[in-house]
């Protein structure tokens, strides 16, 4: 009976054989399969950053200080004598840190807030609607400083205020999917029929909105990344001496008249970053799902 | 005298990813000047291909495989960008389905129908709109003056397919097509409008190309016939040959499933059973064999040709005789 | 148009209020003592008792509440830690130089990006086409910071062409605008993708539309079908998404003020940051909010009122 119930909601269902082409076809984008490429890059430098240089971010050469790259140390030495390619590979897994806690909590967050708004009483949805919306008027980057003038910083504020800012944004997402969901008389039928709210959720609500949250996640990385680096740019995020690419670009603009090597080896794993994921991203989302190319 | 527009064995494909689609195939049929030809068929019979190659309006996949459309004694298909815009407007103009969706939602009545008078460079912005507003009197509309500075939101649907209408004859056409203008309104307004395109044909002596699948507006309307189904035509002639001494099975069947033809109660309206074909695998015999009650063995395998029944009165089938 | 304009008037308000809420629930549940965050480290017990006295510290957090919100509409957001001056008077100081820049970033990424975008849409498929998608996708991903820093390396410190620090020398409009060159660059660089993409995606849409059928069969040129009908329409969503920029802008323009050394509420709040002088900073993150909300508003009203649709049944 759910085969006459159900319509083309449920034509994304996830059998491995699609995920396969979906990869396929991936590869076959030039853009994509740079962004695939770079991606991997960036996973394998946090990963092995440990294995792969001979050198501890946190080892002062204070004698071989602001040097030049040389056969010793690819990428120079930074103010302090510490190696910066290290620093730089480690700076990876901090980005890649915060962008895994904290796109994972908002997503789940955002799952559960997005259902209420959908399916809850109107005033929940309205009131829901009213606190996205003014936690999004704040300028990110403004809040995140407002916050950590009262808290202090640490890297921990930065996730905080990532995933709030956050939430908004894929909560709308849910919530525009449920209540499209909710609209449709499928679900009356079904339920009619005796069909539990799980197995409804499961079959028909779950794959609509798993692959624009899956984009949205993916495209969501380089912002959160930046705004990381802009944080611990700014003094505002990690705390020295752990190694992050925005304080190394911090380090960088404070020497940038005596070397440009700072500044352009903490700028270039970001910009790679941010390119990489946004060009698989958007890769994704003309496979997934073309109806989502509005242009942005 | 010879017609305005002349179909000359025209082929078309349109090119899709399970392979070519053989929308129109050997189309041939005249437009006498001064006269209504009607084209009629079912949905996927390929009435509104025609005319968009006419007009030269196709989609991008569209490939044009053999044939001709001759307008005045020049191949369409053969015309230059520029070319095809001096004739689009002046010479052909076209009436489309959904008023709603016609006309530039951003500007005035006003503005989009002084842009369309554009060619007329010695005629001043208060003449053109002059012009205008006696076009909307023409078509019917009240209060012209006060019309030109409204946008087309404010107007219902039969409004606006009067300005669609009053748009399309502004520059004085030879030939005006109109691809089932009257589908999307309703009957008092689609009565309305068939009156209206008869005064104004009469009065700007051209002629007029009508796409139907309303065999009751054809009638009413039109001096030829032309029946397509499938892509191909298969009958055609004038109002009188067709409605009174149809020769082709499938314009037979039309005439019988229109309900305003039924004089008894039944229970069951008449249909034509079967499908459309699917155009991507072409029969080498008559494309209408498996619907057919008629149908005989030659037509499985043979393609009928057109046989004449009168001068003007020709249909594609076994029947006839030659074939 | 005028019922329109009241509600959306009214969200805005309603936006504001709660943004402003959540302001008031960071600074009472945040671990710290409010006091010394309002007067500072070294003030005397006289004035943090005045201060206890006039926020009601001593009153239930609802009173407060309410206090926060008549305080602030009397124009009152506190009072600077060390000079006690009022905030307001320090935030119109450095605001102007931070509305010039944001001006100026968007308005340059606009006509750029419009332009891109329907050349884009029109050349469809080609080469240029192809090539101003994939600069659009990095320009916008690539954050504006590094660009400021990068642009900063490049064009001050290595070739020397443009200057490095400041605004530039008040009355002189040459030497201001030499200065605005690279923080507006830096500051429009991604919005140029935004928009780009945003006219392209639109123009596409619409000349697939009916109407646009419709304007050829009329015969007219190409130039009045593409420029004079589908970009005027296309355009009607860049509108909305530029009272969107200006919020976005505003945290970009933060680092572009500190990376130039340019004077503005961004290179402020930061300073204010550091010094821990928090009713400076909450001043400028109420005004710059505030700034954001009502840019959004107005964008989306000047978006209704084009678009004649939208004018005239509303």
């Amino acid at each position: 009976m759910s085969v006459q119930v159900s319509n083309k909601l449920t034509s994304h269902s996830s059998s491995s054989f699609w995920r396969i082409t979906a990869f396929s076809r991936l590869i076959r984008d030039p853009l994509g399969l740079l962004g695939l490429v770079l991606v991997s890059l960036l996973l394998i430098g946090a990963l092995f950053a440990n294995h792969l240089t001979p050198y501890s971010p946190k080892a002062l050469d204070v004698k071989n200080r602001l040097a030049a790259p040389s056969m010793s140390h690819l990428l120079g030495t930074d103010q302090l004598g510490r190696d910066t390619l290290t620093r730089v590979l480690h700076g990876g897994r901090v980005a890649l840190q915060v962008a895994a806690w904290s796109i994972s909590i908002a997503l789940v967050v955002g799952l559960v807030l997005g259902m209420l708004a959908g399916y809850g009483p109107r005033w929940l949805d309205n009131c829901l609607l009213l606190v996205f919306d003014a936690v999004r008027s704040f300028p990110t980057i403004i809040f995140a400083l407002a916050l950590i003038t009262l808290t202090g910083p640490s890297l921990k504020m930065v996730i905080t205020v990532i995933i709030v800012t956050s939430i908004p944004v894929y909560a709308r997402i849910v919530r525009t999917q449920t209540m499209a969901l909710k609209e449709q008389e499928f679900v009356l039928a079904a339920r009619s029929l005796g069909t539990s709210w799980f197995r409804i959720l499961r079959v028909h609500f779950l794959p609509n909105v798993v692959g624009p949250l899956f984009i949205l996640a993916s495209m969501d990385i380089p912002v959160v990344v930046t705004i990381e680096s802009g944080l611990s740019f700014l003094g505002m995020g990690v705390r020295p001496p752990t190694a992050s690419w925005g304080a190394t670009l911090a380090d960088g603009y404070a020497y940038i008249r005596v070397t440009p090597w700072l500044v352009v080896a903490g700028g270039v794993p970001l910009i790679l970053t941010t390119l990489g994921f946004t060009f698989m991203g958007e890769a994704l989302r003309d496979i997934l799902d073309p109806r989502l190319r509005r242009g942005l | 005298m010879d017609p305005v527009l002349s179909i000359r064995n025209l082929s078309l494909d349109f090119a899709t990813p399970e392979g070519p689609v053989h929308a129109l195939r050997k189309v041939n049929f005249d437009v006498p000047r001064n006269h209504i030809v009607g084209i009629v068929g079912e949905s996927g019979s390929g009435k509104s291909t025609v005319i968009s190659a006419a007009m030269r309006l196709l989609a991008n996949n569209a490939v044009i495989r053999s044939g001709e459309v001759m307008f005045n004694g020049r191949d369409i298909l053969c015309l230059s960008p520029q070319e095809l815009r001096a004739l689009r407007g002046e010479q052909i103009s076209m009436v489309f389905q959904d008023p709603m969706t016609s006309q530039i939602p951003v500007h005035t009545i006003g503005k989009q129908m002084t842009d369309i008078q554009y060619r007329r460079s010695t005629t001043s912005m208060g003449d053109k709109r002059r012009l205008a507003i006696d076009m909307l009197r023409r078509v019917g509309i009240s209060d012209p003056e006060e019309r030109l500075t409204q946008y087309p939101h404010q107007f219902s649907g039969g409004m606006r397919q009067r300005i669609s209408i009053a748009m399309a004859l502004l520059m004085n056409p030879q030939l005006l097509i109109a691809d089932e203008p009257t589908t999307a309104l309703d009957v008092t307004m689609e009565a309305q409008i068939i009156h209206l395109l008869r005064e104004l044909k009469e009065d700007f002596e051209g002629s007029i190309l009508f796409v139907s699948h309303n065999l009751g507006l054809i009638a009413e309307l039109c001096d030829y016939v032309v029946v397509m189904y499938a892509g191909q035509v298969i009958e055609k002639g004038s109002v009188e040959d067709l409605f009174y001494r149809a020769s082709h099975p499938y314009t037979q069947a039309l005439l019988e499933c229109d309900p305003a033809r039924i004089d008894h109660v039944t229970p069951t309206l008449p249909t034509i059973s079967g499908d459309v074909p699917d155009l991507h695998i072409i029969p080498n015999g008559c494309v209408f064999a498996p619907r057919c009650p008629k149908a005989m063995d030659k037509c499985w395998t043979q393609d009928a040709g057109f046989s004449a029944i009168s001068m003007q009165h020709t249909a594609s089938c076994h029947l006839l005789g030659y074939g | 148009m005028l019922i329109y304009t009241l509600k959306r008037l009214g969200l805005t308000v309603a936006i504001v209020a709660a943004a402003m809420s959540i302001l008031f629930l960071m600074i009472h549940f945040v671990p710290g003592d409010a006091v010394t965050l309002a007067l500072g480290p070294r003030a005397t017990e006289d004035m943090r008792e005045a201060y206890r006295i006039k926020m009601g510290l001593d009153r239930p957090i609802h009173v407060q509440y309410i206090m926060f919100f008549a305080n602030v509409l009397r124009g009152d957001i506190g009072q600077d830690v060390f000079s006690n001056q009022p905030v307001t008077t320090i935030i119109s100081h450095h605001l102007p130089h931070t509305v010039v820049l944001v001006i100026v970033s968007i308005s340059w990424s606009a006509f750029l990006g419009i332009f891109l975008g329907c050349f884009s849409a029109v050349h469809r498929g080609s080469l240029i086409d192809r090539f101003t998608g994939v600069v659009t996708v990095s320009a916008i991903a690539i954050p504006s910071f590094v660009v400021s820093l990068y642009s900063l390396l490049i064009f001050a410190v290595l070739l020397r062409v443009l200057p490095a620090i400041g605004a530039g020398e008040p009355g002189d409009l040459i030497d201001q605008a030499k200065h605005l060159v690279l923080p507006a660059f830096a500051l429009g660089l991604g919005w140029v993708g935004y928009i780009a993409r945003l006219v392209r995606a639109s123009m596409l849409e619409i000349m697939g539309e009916n109407y646009i059928r419709s304007a050829r069969s009329y015969g007219l040129m190409e130039y009045t079908v593409i420029y004079s009908y589908a970009l005027k329409i296309a355009v009607l969503p860049t509108v909305a998404l530029l009272g969107v920029g200006v919020g976005n802008m505003l945290s970009g323009a933060l680092f572009a003020e500190l990376v130039f050394a340019r004077p503005g509420i961004g290179k402020l709040i930061y300073e204010m940051v550091m010094a821990r002088n928090f009713p400076v900073v909450q001043g400028a993150v109420l005004i710059t909010t505030l700034m954001f909300v009502v840019s959004a508003l107005i964008s989306d009203l000047i978006n209704a009122y084009l678009d004649p649709r939208v004018r005239s049944s509303l």
